[in-house]
């Protein structure tokens, strides 16, 4: 791998034995993948921040990182934790200890990295521009910063993107080499899509069939950057999808021949509504009759999203006994406050949360064993990691749900 | 047995000798192993209950979250997991832990080359030269 002079001093120890240790992991990356050199990062997002993914080694390991004042040479925000920072206690977590997380959030805060706690960084100050190389992990966020803003990330684990934020670097290789980018297999979706757990379901059925290829849909119209987030979380959850286009919508698609470039579609994969429904098979797994939580906002919702939930809960009340957590992050949280957004829903018997991922939390501690929600990457791993059944419907649907207290059954 | 030198590639620098222990399955080091005790946890993993202490771990790949890279640096940190590990193809999680962590690795090996290595057999690993030796 050719390296310029500033690498091989990182790599040579001139800069401390951290972003030694940093330089070789990415080395070894960039040798593993063919990477010829490695290119500057603009920005970095680190997940894997979480206690529970921790032990007392790694954690000891950061805070000694921090200590050493080790800091980051790339704009750095951090993903989602297991709780709400100043909420918690609200929330029910009151048996909970959360020394680890809060010593993790302080080691890397420490490093420089902004404490955003968000999946959605980039409605929080880290917003890449189009053509920007940056090391991004937490796997929705690879198809936004690809697909949607044009920016260039490889999928990134929560640790080579703290090595690419210490060292500043990432190789060149994966989706920052432009060929890697291009469409592979034509999506044609035959029926109309509305709302994000339509696109949820979409990305669902298509990373579940289009392995690590690049889909290119035909058929939608004019999704929204809401929509388009949950397409791409969804890919991103069946697959290991971190680009797609949809032509006329996407920045490197104006429109089909731009999108494949100089390749015929190796795959077409038709989808009518019926394949759509394919997941909910699985997904909509909760036994009908009363429910005892509703979780909405993964990924963490936008101010926009958060302005349709009030407006569905204006001068409603959820059903007694019935949780409802809306999560976002805490920038958003405050814009929500300010705009009387966060009232709205409080008023009607919900939680406006921000920091946190629900499936990541405690949430054993809470007793629930069950979850409504209009996000099919939440019921997919509410299953895995919280032996949850769960129901997924539109979040019309979803609010209703959680008014009425009841569940129906299969959608 | 005769002595079999397998060429790779550098992963993870360290030399290290000990008694293979093969793994067909792909591991799931995040959850899927105690890092306390090396044993295999996951259900149904062909090496469910088995320890890979002390010993040389060959499998094909790491799966699953990649919080298991700081399963793999805290089994280096504290010599409670494998002396070394050969497999297929390192990934991002197994490449990161195991150079947080010291434990050498090599990678690059067919599916076939792995197969004919049978639990128990002697094997010397050099990470940082890419190879292992069998019976050394």
């Amino acid at each position: 791998m050719r390296l310029n002079e500033e690498e091989k001093r990182m790599l040579a120890g001139d800069f401390g034995s951290t972003v030694k240790k940093a330089m070789e992991i990415l080395v070894k990356l960039g040798q593993i993948h063919n990477a010829p050199y490695m290119v500057e990062i603009t920005s970095a997002h680190i997940d894997g921040n979480i206690d529970k993914e921790h032990n007392e080694d790694s954690i000891t390991f950061i805070e000694q990182l921090a200590a050493e004042k080790v800091k980051v040479r790339a704009f750095t925000t951090l993903n989602t934790v297991g709780m709400d920072r100043e909420k918690y206690l609200q929330l029910g977590f009151t048996s909970v200890q959360f020394d680890n997380q809060f010593r993790l959030n302080k080691a890397y805060e420490a490093m420089g990295c902004l404490g955003v706690y968000s999946c959605t960084p980039y409605y929080a100050s880290n917003l890449p521009r189009f053509g920007d190389h940056v090391a991004w992990s937490e796997s929705s966020t690879p198809p936004f910063v690809n697909a949607v803003l044009g920016a260039r990330t490889s999928r990134e684990a929560g640790a080579s993107a703290l090595m690419a934020a210490i060292t500043g670097r990432t190789p060149y290789y994966s989706y920052h080499v432009p060929e890697n980018r291009l469409g592979r297999v034509l999506v044609k979706v035959e029926c109309p899509m509305k709302g994000i757990s339509d696109y949820g379901l979409l990305g669902y059925y298509v990373g579940k069939h289009v392995g690590s290829l690049v889909p290119v849909f035909d058929g939608l119209r004019e999704p929204t950057r809401d929509e388009m987030i949950y397409l791409g979380a969804a890919l991103a959850t069946t697959g290991p999808v971190a680009m797609y286009h949809i032509p006329g919508v996407t920045p490197e698609a104006g429109n089909m021949e731009e999108a494949f470039g100089p390749h015929q579609p190796e795959a077409v994969i038709n989808v009518s509504r019926g394949n759509l429904m394919e997941p909910l098979e699985y997904l909509n797994d909760m036994p009908r009759g009363p429910i005892e939580f509703v979780a909405l906002g993964c990924p963490h919702y936008s101010l926009s999203q958060l302005g349709q939930v009030a407006e569905l809960l204006e001068g409603r009340k959820i059903h007694k006994g019935v949780t409802l957590w809306v999560h976002t992050s805490e920038p958003i949280r405050h814009m929500a406050q300010k705009l009387g957004t966060a009232e709205t829903i409080i008023k009607a018997g919900g939680m406006l949360t921000a920091d946190m991922c629900t499936i990541c939390s405690p949430l054993e501690k809470l007793g629930f064993r069950t979850m409504v929600t209009d996000s099919v990457k939440h019921a997919f791993y509410a299953h895995l990691f919280n032996k949850f059944t769960t129901a997924v419907d539109t979040l019309e649907n979803v609010i209703n749900i959680a008014i009425s207290g009841v569940w129906e059954g299969k959608r | 047995m005769s002595n079999k030198v397998l060429t790779g590639r550098s992963i993870s620098p360290g030399i290290a000798e000990g008694v293979a222990i093969v793994s067909r399955d792909p591991i799931v080091f995040n959850l899927g192993i105690d890092a306390e005790s090396g044993v295999i946890v996951e259900k149904g993993h062909d090496l469910e209950g088995q320890s890979v202490q002390g010993k040389i771990l060959i499998f094909p790949y790491g799966k699953g979250s990649t919080g298991g890279a700081w399963t793999i640096f805290r089994m280096g940190l504290r010599k409670s997991g494998p002396l070394a590990m050969v497999c297929q193809n390192a990934e991002v999680l197994t490449t990161i832990g195991s150079i947080l962590g010291n434990i050498p690795v090599v990678d690059g090996f067919s599916p076939e080359q792995l197969q004919k290595i049978k639990s128990g057999v002697r094997i010397r690993v050099d990470g940082a030269k890419g190879i292992l030796e069998l019976n050394p």
